[in-house]
C-alpha cells in the first residue's frame, strides 16, 4: 500500500501528460482520480498503523546501509493524510483560478502538482536521506514549474526560486553526503546511532551546518528568504496556495526529521548549537516577516510574508526543542498549512470576481465578496491565534514549552507575534471594515460568490475550528506518546 | 574506504566560484553558470567519495540535468517577456 500510495500521483502525472494532447478535458478527472486514490492509501495505512504499530518496508538490493527504507509512523501517515486532503481541497477549489489564469496551461498544472503531491508524500514517508533529497527536488522542480506557469512577472520570480532552492538541495547533498563519508549509512536511523560517536568531528558539524542552511533556504527563513515573497505573489493563486500549504510544511517536517532523529535531541540541544541557531532564525524571521508583511499593500505579497513569519514561529517552536514547543510547531504547521490556502484560495476568488488586489482598495468587499471576507477573517483570527481556532492552541503550546524549557525571550516572541500578526491583519480589517465604500475605485461583480466557491473555504476553516477543539487531545493523546521516544 | 582521506575544505571551495558568479553575476545565465558549478561541487564529491554508489551519482547528475531543463525553460520565457537576460535592465523594465 504504502507503493501505491508514493507511485499514484507520480503515475497520475505521467498519465497527464501523455493524454494532455488528445484528451485535454480528461486531465482534470485522472489528476482527482490520483488524488484520491493517494488519499485512500494514506487513510488506509494510517488505519493499519493505529492498530499494529510503525511499519517499516525496505527496498532496493543495495550494499547494508545503502537500502532504501519506508517509515510509516502514526506522524507521517496522519500529514500523508492531511496533505492529500489539502491537494484535493485545493485541486476542487481552484478549478474556476485554474481555468480563468492557466486556460491551455492548465493540464501542466496538474501534472506540476502531481509530482509535487508524490515528491511531498516522499519526502514523509522515507527513512533515507539521499531518497529525501531525491523527492525534496521532484517537489521543488514540480514548484518552479507551478510557479512559472503564471503571467507577468512569474517567470522571473520562478528562476529567482530555482536558483536559491537549487543552492539549498546542493548544501543539503554536501551535507549527507559528508555525513555517509562519516558514517557510511544514509539510513536515518542508523546515521543517528553512528554519528553519535562522531558528533565532535568538523564533518558532522560542516554537514549538520549545510544541511540546516539548506533547508532554511527551502524554507524561506529570514535572510534566506529572498525567493519566496516574489514566487508567492506572482504565481497563480492556485500554485500559491500550494505551496504555501503544503510545501513549506512539509519541509518543517523534514527539518524536524534530520535534526531529531537523525542527530538527536541530546545532540542538536547540547553538543552542537543547532537549535540555538534555529531558535534565532527563527525569531528574526517572526520579526522580520511581520515588519515587511506591515509594509506591504499588495494582498499576496503580504500573505507570503506572513508565511515567513508564521513559519519562523515553526522553527522557534523547533529551536526550544522540547515536548510541548514541538507539539506547538506540528499543530502551528497543520494551521498554517489550513489557513494560509484559505488565505490564497480566497485572493484567487478575488481575483476571478475582478476585485483590486491591493488592500487599500478593500473598502467594498464586504459588500460584494461577503462569505470571502468572512473565511478570510477566520483566518487571519487563526494565525493571530484567537480561540476557538487551531492557531491559538499552537501558539499556546510553543509558549508553554518556551517556559517550561525557562527561555524567556522566545516566550516573549511568541506573543510578540500575536501582536505583530494582529498588526497587519488589523490593517486590512481597518480598510474592509471601518472604511467609507468607495465607488469610484471598486468594481461591483455581476454576480454573487457560488457555494462552489465558498464551501472548500469553509471547509478549511472548518479544519481550524476543529484543530482548536481538538488540538490538546490530539496533542497528548497523538503526538505526546510518539514524541516521547524522539524528546 | 577512502573516506577520511577526503579533503572536505576541497569541496567547499569548489562552492565558492560559484556562489560568487550567482551573487554578483549580472546576466542570468551566467548565475545558471554559477549555479552549474555549485551543483557540480556537489557532484564531484560523489563520484570521488569512491564508496557511493553509482546510483547515487547517476541520480544525482539526472536531477542537475532536470534542474538545467527546468531554468532553461524559465530563462526562455523570461528573454521573450524583456527580450534581454540582463538582471539590471529586467529590474527596470519591472518598474
Amino acid at each position: 500500500m504504502t507503493g501505491v500510495l508514493v507511485l499514484s500521483p507520480f503515475i497520475g502525472a505521467l498519465a497527464v501528460l501523455a493524454i494532455r494532447g488528445w484528451r485535454p478535458k480528461r486531465c482534470e478527472p485522472v489528476a482527482f482520480g490520483a488524488v484520491l486514490v493517494s488519499l485512500a492509501a494514506s487513510a488506509q495505512e494510517l488505519r493499519t498503523i493505529l492498530t499494529t504499530g510503525a511499519i517499516r518496508h525496505s527496498f532496493g538490493k543495495w550494499a547494508p546501509g545503502l537500502t532504501i527504507e519506508w517509515v510509516l509512523d502514526p506522524l507521517s501517515a496522519t500529514l500523508a493524510c492531511c496533505i492529500s486532503v489539502m491537494m484535493l481541497i485545493l485541486f476542487h477549489q481552484a478549478r474556476p483560478s485554474i481555468l480563468a489564469e492557466l486556460g491551455q496551461k492548465r493540464s501542466v498544472f496538474y501534472a506540476a502538482a502531481l509530482f509535487l503531491l508524490g515528491g511531498l508524500l516522499g519526502m514523509l514517508l522515507t527513512g533515507d536521506l539521499f531518497a529525501m533529497f531525491v523527492f525534496m527536488e521532484i517537489a521543488a522542480l514540480s514548484g518552479y514549474a507551478l510557479v512559472g506557469l503564471g503571467e507577468d512577472r512569474a517567470p522571473s520570480a520562478a528562476l529567482r526560486y530555482l536558483l536559491l532552492g537549487t543552492v539549498g538541495a546542493a548544501l543539503y547533498l554536501l551535507g549527507i553526503g559528508f555525513l555517509y563519508a562519516e558514517t557510511g549509512t544514509l539510513n536515518m536511523a542508523e546515521v543517528g546511532r553512528r554519528a553519535v560517536s562522531a558528533l565532535g568531528s568538523p564533518a558532522v558539524m560542516a554537514a549538520l551546518g549545510m544541511i540546516l542552511v539548506g533547508l532554511s533556504l527551502k524554507l524561506g527563513l529570514f535572510p534566506l528568504h529572498g525567493w519566496l515573497a516574489d514566487a508567492f505573489a506572482y504565481a497563480p493563486s492556485a500554485s500559491s496556495a500550494l505551496l504555501a500549504s503544503v510545501m513549506m510544511n512539509v519541509q518543517i517536517y523534514a527539518l524536524f526529521r534530520i535534526l531529531f532523529w537523525v542527530f538527536g535531541p541530546i545532540a542538536v540541544k547540547h553538543q552542537i548549537p543547532a537549535l540555538q541557531i534555529l531558535t534565532v532564525l527563527g525569531a528574526v524571521s517572526i520579526v522580520a516577516g511581520s515588519v515587511m508583511a506591515l509594509c506591504q499593500t499588495d494582498s499576496k505579497r503580504l500573505f507570503a510574508y506572513s508565511s515567513i513569519a508564521q513559519l519562523g514561529l515553526a522553527a522557534l517552536g523547533l529551536g526550544i526543542g522540547n515536548r510541548w514547543a514541538v507539539m506547538g510547531t506540528l499543530l502551528c504547521v497543520l494551521n498554517h498549512a489550513l489557513m494560509k490556502g484559505c488565505l490564497f484560495l480566497s485572493a484567487g476568488i478575488l481575483a476571478l470576481r475582478r476585485q483590486p488586489r491591493s488592500v487599500l482598495e478593500w473598502d467594498q468587499l464586504r459588500m460584494t465578496s461577503p462569505w470571502t471576507v468572512a473565511a478570510m477573517t477566520a483566518a487571519a483570527l487563526s494565525l493571530i491565534g484567537i480561540p476557538p481556532f487551531g492557531g491559538f492552541v499552537a501558539k499556546g503550546y510553543i509558549f508553554l514549552g518556551a517556559v517550561r524549557g525557562g527561555e524567556s525571550l522566545p516566550a516573549l516572541l511568541v506573543l510578540a507575534s500575536t501582536l505583530l500578526t494582529a498588526g497587519y491583519f488589523f490593517r486590512i480589517a481597518q480598510v474592509v471594515f471601518f472604511s467609507k465604500a468607495n465607488d469610484v475605485v471598486a468594481l461591483r461583480p455581476e454576480k454573487s460568490e457560488t457555494w462552489l466557491q465558498i464551501l472548500p473555504l469553509g471547509v478549511l476553516v472548518a479544519g481550524s475550528v476543529l484543530l482548536g477543539v481538538y488540538g490538546m487531545p490530539l496533542a497528548e493523546k497523538v503526538l505526546a506518546p510518539l514524541l516521547e521516544e524522539t524528546l | 574506504m577512502t573516506v577520511p582521506s577526503i579533503p572536505y575544505w576541497f569541496y567547499l571551495s569548489m562552492l565558492l566560484p560559484g556562489l560568487i558568479v550567482m551573487m554578483f553575476g549580472r546576466s542570468l545565465l551566467k548565475k545558471l553558470v554559477g549555479l552549474c558549478l555549485v551543483q557540480s561541487a556537489a557532484l564531484l564529491f560523489y563520484i570521488l567519495a569512491k564508496p557511493f554508489s553509482i546510483i547515487f551519482i547517476l541520480t544525482v547528475a539526472i536531477t542537475g540535468v532536470c534542474t538545467a531543463l527546468v531554468s532553461s525553460w524559465l530563462l526562455r520565457m523570461v528573454r521573450r517577456r524583456y527580450q534581454t537576460l540582463d538582471e539590471d535592465k529586467i529590474l527596470e523594465l519591472m518598474q
